[in-house]
């Protein structure tokens, strides 16, 4: 046969603007990075202004409450509301709700759930309060209500009468404020949690790191990672990383010789911004520098003292509701009895 | 986020599996919509049905998948606005039948039809979301030809299968054999059967297996593919519901039974892909993206 | 006239006259009938020595004899010679080569020149080709099977076309007789006259016939018809592999593949269960759904990117 003619098999002319869908674009699609990722920058100028508002109505409405009763207003009820009474800042926010995240993580644990479903709630229950403040709705009431959520969108079905049985909690309560976690998290419910990276990961460093590494010992770290992920989605790495950087972050920290020596020889020679042989699209050393200030946000990441948690819930309290704080001075005054005292509402 | 006031509610579409359509009018645009009113069941509240179809709605934007614009929350009652089509399959085709005759769709039609379909479907399968109704009803088709899958909400995304899956999904007529025998771990091979089903039945303008009960269904299905053992189908016999005593029938020519209802001759290609995606193993099953690298697409394919 | 009986066509209108491609000598129905049925015998034209037998006759076509013979040899040849050009993987010169090599053969036995040696060269080309001839053969049949489809396609959907058009044409009249009462209904209770007209010629656009939007359905189908499709470029080979986002998604993985050294108890223990062979489970679509994940977004260094876009979205307003 001639090889001569061979007119009709010329490359393909490509269009110039002409791109390949990438792993990478596809996850630009997902609604976690449209509406769910921030830079630093602008994830603190939201919470400030959401804050911001919510305290300027708070104050709005103490100052009317002073104008509606200051005929009933001794000196010492107007030192003691100037001194309690007083909205919580951005940051108290912020540790508010980190702290009921974690309670959200422990009440899940506790019913059994999957460990997607638990990450889903807790990743519910946080962006509620990027668009909600606490001090418009208390962190507790939304606690199952994010559970519960989690569970149906998920697929675990749990009926309310069981899940209202197992919590010992109303259903009512955990109805009310469905619809708007529905609508605060813009209907998109779907996540990508750092778990199934890690499972590819666990695969991946099988095979290039093979005869270099124990595989029992592989289980392990599996085992431990994955803890230590969930505990990575309580912090804010989740809105400023995509998913398998956190998975390389809680890799660096559970065994870093390990993931360096791994990332290496993956990705050494990433040093052009585009690699075809790894078709990861990112410079060795940028990665590096990412996965380490992920690293770095998990590690020092501190978890809110029981105390501290009930100081701000009862300048939350207060603020919201002067009355309770000038009837709790009024008892305290006559009997001093300090029974009626707001810790009791931070058990949920 | 818009208001129900921006709409004007038309004449009722029909029933989806938890909600009433309606045709709308978004007053603000002149564009139609379909308004799909779920009622807010004080019991369970937003019932899963509509949470699923929402999420998974909003991360799935294709050309072959109906889009989802908007929710909007009523007193007692939640509207999820979609994008209108004109009608759906079922109904275009019950609209040829003459008399008493079902009519097949033209081939050309068919092919243009079934693309879609299997892009449609692929997309879910590549984004991890089975859609597990799929029907004529389902596949919403308007007049300038294009068809787009609707009603996700028995739809929900898969990861790793675990014997949670309910084996209670899709309409009987649809349903894929393994299903049927009580299969819990099932996979996106559960579309591709009904995506077959589908096929025929535009092909010959009735569904190729209408059973009345799961019995029934197996053994129209049997009577025309055969009877699947442990040779031809590794594992059939661990099905909760497999019967040894199915009686044994041998495949039958699919041609055959085809032909007598379509006006055109059936091409071998056409034969060769019902018989991939109507393979009774789960196994042999063609996915979505084998069928679109289907010669009897050959028209469709890429040319960069 | 037959040269044979004399019997011609004024006394008999019906008479058919039939040729042998042996002499090509022109002799009445019922002559061959009469010389032939028992079986082959000679030309009975005076000086013809050839054998002719019955079932070799045929009605001639053309009136030029010298035509027919040539036209009949040309079929003889072209059902052996009958490669294509793609038979030559698309290159040209041979096939030039070839035809001309077949025009010299037909050439030959038409001007009886070298018939013993040509018609040698015949038999043994369709000795050594006779697999290739029969597949050509299959394939030209279906050619001509697929052209008339097409043809007959065609013709139908010209049919229905047409019957369509004349509805919408109709339609267009009643529409325009119903818009010229309405308005002078309607103005006789109304007060604004160019709203009373837009307001009904919108109603005549809204009211897209159904049989305009057949005729629509119509057109794509003719636009995408298959048979036209099929004929024009036949498969085509170097089609992109196709994926649901538009044949554009990079399917080039960022992993390397290997089942064998993936030690993942979990899914070991899924692959033998029996429920989960039944169910066509196999352990790839996990692993590679996985190994997808970990690099899903692993390029994207959210800081640079959403900072590009604020400051795009921030230059747009």
């Amino acid at each position: 046969m001639s090889t001569t003619a061979q007119p009709k098999d010329e490359v393909p002319v490509k269009p110039a603007n002409y791109r390949r869908l990438t792993d990478d674009d596809l996850f630009r699609h997902s609604s976690q990075y449209r509406f769910w990722s921030f830079i630093p920058d602008q994830l603190k100028q939201k919470r400030i202004e959401l804050n911001a508002q919510a305290v300027a109505s708070t104050e709005e409405n103490l100052r009317k409450f002073m104008i509606e009763n200051k005929d009933y207003l001794g000196d010492e009820e107007l030192k003691t509301l100037e001194e309690k009474a007083v909205p919580v800042n951005m940051d108290e926010e912020v540790k508010l709700v980190n702290f009921y995240a974690k309670k959200v993580q422990a009440i899940a644990q506790r019913l059994n759930l999957p460990t997607e479903i638990i990450a889903t709630a807790i990743t519910f229950f946080r962006r509620f309060f990027l668009e909600n403040s606490v001090l418009e709705i208390e962190p507790k009431a939304v606690v199952f209500t994010t559970i519960f959520l989690a569970c149906k969108s998920e697929n675990y079905f749990i009926g309310i009468d069981s899940f209202a049985a197992k919590t010992k909690g109303s259903k009512t309560e955990i109805l009310k404020y469905e619809f708007k976690l529905l609508e605060s998290l813009k209907f998109c419910l779907m996540n990508h949690h750092p778990y199934k990276a890690l499972h590819g990961f666990f695969l991946d460093i099988q095979v290039v790191l093979h005869g270099k590494v124990d595989l029992k010992y592989m289980g392990q770290i599996y085992d431990r990672c994955k803890r230590r992920i969930t505990n990575a989605l309580l912090t804010d790495v989740v809105y400023f990383y995509a998913p398998p950087q956190i998975t390389l972050a809680v890799l660096m920290l559970e065994d870093e010789a390990l993931t360096t020596r791994y990332l290496e020889l993956k990705f050494h020679g990433n040093t052009e911004s585009e690699n075809p042989s790894t078709g990861v699209s990112i410079n060795f050393d940028k990665l590096i520098s990412m996965i380490n200030s992920c690293k770095d946000m998990i590690e020092n990441a501190s978890s809110v003292p029981v105390e501290e948690a009930k100081e701000i819930m009862a300048k939350v309290l207060y603020s919201r509701n002067p009355q309770v704080l000038l009837n709790k001075l009024k008892r305290k005054n006559s009997s001093e009895n300090p029974e009626d005292s707001p810790d009791k509402r931070l058990k949920t | 986020m818009s208001s129900f006031s921006q709409f004007k509610q038309l004449e009722k579409l029909g029933n989806g599996t938890y909600a009433t359509v309606y045709k709308g009018l978004n007053k603000t645009t002149g564009v139609y919509v379909a308004l799909k009113e779920v009622k807010l069941d004080s019991e369970e509240g937003t019932p899963s049905t509509a949470i699923r179809e929402i999420s998974l709605m909003k991360e799935l934007k294709h050309d072959n998948v109906v889009r989802l614009y908007d929710v909007i929350h009523t007193e007692n009652k939640l509207t999820l606005v979609f994008e209108y089509m004109d009608n759906d399959l079922k109904k275009y085709m019950d609209s040829r039948i003459v008399g008493n005759n079902p009519q097949g769709l033209e081939l050309n039609l068919v092919k243009y039809f079934q693309w879609q379909l299997m892009e449609g479907a692929a997309f879910c399968h590549e984004n991890k979301i089975l859609h597990r109704d799929l029907k004529p009803q389902n596949l919403l088709i308007n007049n300038r030809g294009q068809l787009k899958l609707g009603d996700f909400g028995l739809a929900r995304a898969f990861g790793i299968p675990v014997n949670t899956f309910s084996s209670e999904v899709v309409t009987l007529w649809y349903r894929a054999p393994d299903v049927l025998m009580g299969s819990r771990t099932y996979s996106t091979s559960i579309d591709m059967w009904s995506c077959g089903c589908i096929l025929a039945e535009m092909v010959t303008g009735k569904p190729l297996f209408p059973g009345t009960n799961d019995e029934e269904q197996l053994r129209l299905i049997f009577d025309v593919m055969g009877t699947p053992n442990e040779s031809t189908w590794p594992g059939v016999s661990s099905f909760p519901k497999f019967n040894p005593t199915f009686p044994q029938k041998l495949p039958k020519d699919l041609r055959s039974i085809l032909q007598i209802y379509s006006k055109e001759p059936l091409d071998d290609t056409l034969i060769d892909l019902l018989h991939g995606l109507l393979q009774l193993n789960p196994d042999m099953r063609l996915s979505a993206k084998q069928a679109l690298h289907h010669p009897w697409f050959a028209e469709y394919y890429q040319h960069p | 006239m037959c040269p044979i009986c004399k019997t011609d066509r004024y006394l008999s209108p019906d008479v058919k006259f039939l040729v042998n491609p042996e002499c090509y000598h022109k002799i009445c129905e019922s002559c061959v009938d009469r010389i032939f049925s028992l079986g082959p015998a000679q030309c009975p034209y005076k000086g013809c020595d050839k054998i002719l037998r019955k079932n070799k006759f045929k009605t001639q076509i053309f009136d030029d004899v010298g035509v027919e013979k040539e036209v009949d040899i040309r079929k003889r040849v072209f059902n052996v010679f009958n490669k294509q050009l793609d038979d030559f993987d698309g290159n040209a010169d041979e096939y030039n080569k070839y035809l001309e090599e077949v025009e010299d053969i037909v050439l030959n036995l038409d001007k009886g020149i070298d018939v013993q040696k040509t018609e040698e060269k015949l038999r043994t080309y369709e000795e050594l080709n006779k697999q290739l001839i029969m597949t050509n053969i299959e394939r030209n049949k279906q050619d001509l099977e697929s052209f008339e489809q097409r043809q007959q396609f065609e013709k139908e959907m010209k049919i229905k076309k047409r019957t369509l058009e004349r509805q919408i044409e109709e339609e267009e009249r009643m529409n325009n007789e119903w818009a010229k009462k309405e308005i002078v209904n309607r103005l006789s209770s109304a007060d604004d006259a160019d709203d009373v007209i837009e307001g009904v010629k919108n109603t005549v656009k809204l009211k897209k016939s159904s049989a305009r939007r057949k005729l629509e359905e119509l057109n794509r189908v003719l636009k995408n018809n298959p048979y036209s499709a099929a004929n024009n470029s036949g498969p085509r080979k170097d089609a992109v592999p196709f994926t649901p986002f538009n044949g554009d998604r990079d399917i080039t993985p960022k992993y390397t593949y290997n089942e064998a050294l993936y030690n993942d108890p979990f899914i070991q223990d899924l692959k033998d269960r029996k429920d989960f062979i039944a169910s066509g489970f196999r352990p790839d679509y996990v692993y590679k759904r996985v190994l997808t994940e970990a690099f899903m977004g692993l390029g994207c260094v959210l800081s640079d990117e959403l900072q590009a876009s604020q400051m795009a979205t921030s230059q747009t307003s």
